[in-house]
């Protein structure tokens, strides 16, 4: 996949686990494992949205095309 | 992502059981009686068995809408539509043409053995087809009904059911065919019928259609789930 998520990086900023994380944002451990590791095909903005007010950053932030 | 179960009568399943296994059952038995009529004479048994009916699907030559003599056909020969049967002594009964289907009694093993034939194809591609519906079904069951297994399953019951459909008639034929080859019949114009069911191909074609667009599902879902 050629958009990686980086959401470990924010989770340590932010001094959270990662079921802390799925319960703030509303999606399942199950679902948010899927997004850490890269596996997920699609995200909703509406997650995206949720994330961002969580961990306090700009979808940038979270998001990174590699080639 | 656990799957919920859907609620589907227990029933179903147990028929679908009960189908798989009385067609395994009378498939495993055609087998063996299909064997033993062939295998017999060479271990010793006789060359004639009991005489027992056997049937084939025969285009009848009409003149004039009477039926050719009985000579030379076998002996007690009925000549039958599925509606009613008709006997051929005395000679000239006249009988519609449609499906109709030659019966008489015969000793000669092969003979037996080809009326026979048609049956145990359907049965083992029936066994192929229960198989995969069974296999179906158990995800179903489960909660897990969009999956590439059931898209291939669903593949192959339309693949079956065309297979029956065309190897039914084609057994039918050939049987019938070689039988009458064996009679030497020589006053009676004999020829095999080939009755195809369309409605059976009509239903496989459907079903092959199905499973295209439930492949599509699948991979739809797949998407969906991985979709966060």
């Amino acid at each position: 996949m050629d958009i990686y998520v980086n959401l470990d990086l924010m989770l340590i900023k932010r001094g959270l686990t990662l079921s802390e994380l799925a319960d703030r944002v509303g999606i399942t451990l199950a679902n948010l494992s899927i997004l850490k590791t890269n596996k997920a095909r699609a995200i909703r903005f509406s997650t995206l949205a949720a994330l961002c007010r969580e961990l306090k950053c700009q979808p940038g932030d979270l998001l990174e095309y590699r080639d | 992502m656990a799957k919920e179960p859907i609620k589907l009568s227990k029933s179903i399943r147990f028929l679908c059981d009960l189908w798989l296994a009385g067609a395994a059952l009378g498939a495993a038995g055609y087998a063996i009686w299909i064997v033993w009529l062939l295998v017999a004479p060479i271990l010793g048994g006789s060359a004639q068995a009991a005489a027992q009916w056997a049937a084939f699907p025969v285009a009848v030559d009409l003149e004039a809408g009477r039926m050719p003599g009985p000579a030379g056909l076998p002996e007690k020969a009925i000549l039958s539509t599925y509606s009613r049967a008709a006997v051929l002594s005395p000679p000239g009964i006249a009988t519609p043409v449609g499906n109709i289907m030659l019966q008489f009694l015969t000793s000669d093993r092969r003979i037996q053995a080809l009326s026979c034939l048609d049956q145990f194809i359907v049965l083992l591609l029936l066994m192929g087809l229960l198989y995969m519906v069974r296999q179906f079904l158990a995800d179903v069951i489960d909660g897990r009904p969009f999956s590439f297994d059931n898209a291939r399953r669903l593949k192959w019951i339309g693949w079956l059911l065309l297979a029956v459909g065309l190897a039914r008639p084609l057994a039918d034929y050939l049987a019938a065919r070689w039988t009458f080859a064996m009679l030497k019949i020589q006053s009676a114009m004999l020829w095999p019928a080939f009755n195809i069911s369309f409605g059976f191909i009509l239903v496989a074609l459907f079903v092959l259609i199905l499973a295209a667009a439930f492949r599509r599902g699948v991979e739809l879902e797949k998407e969906r789930s991985l979709t966060v």
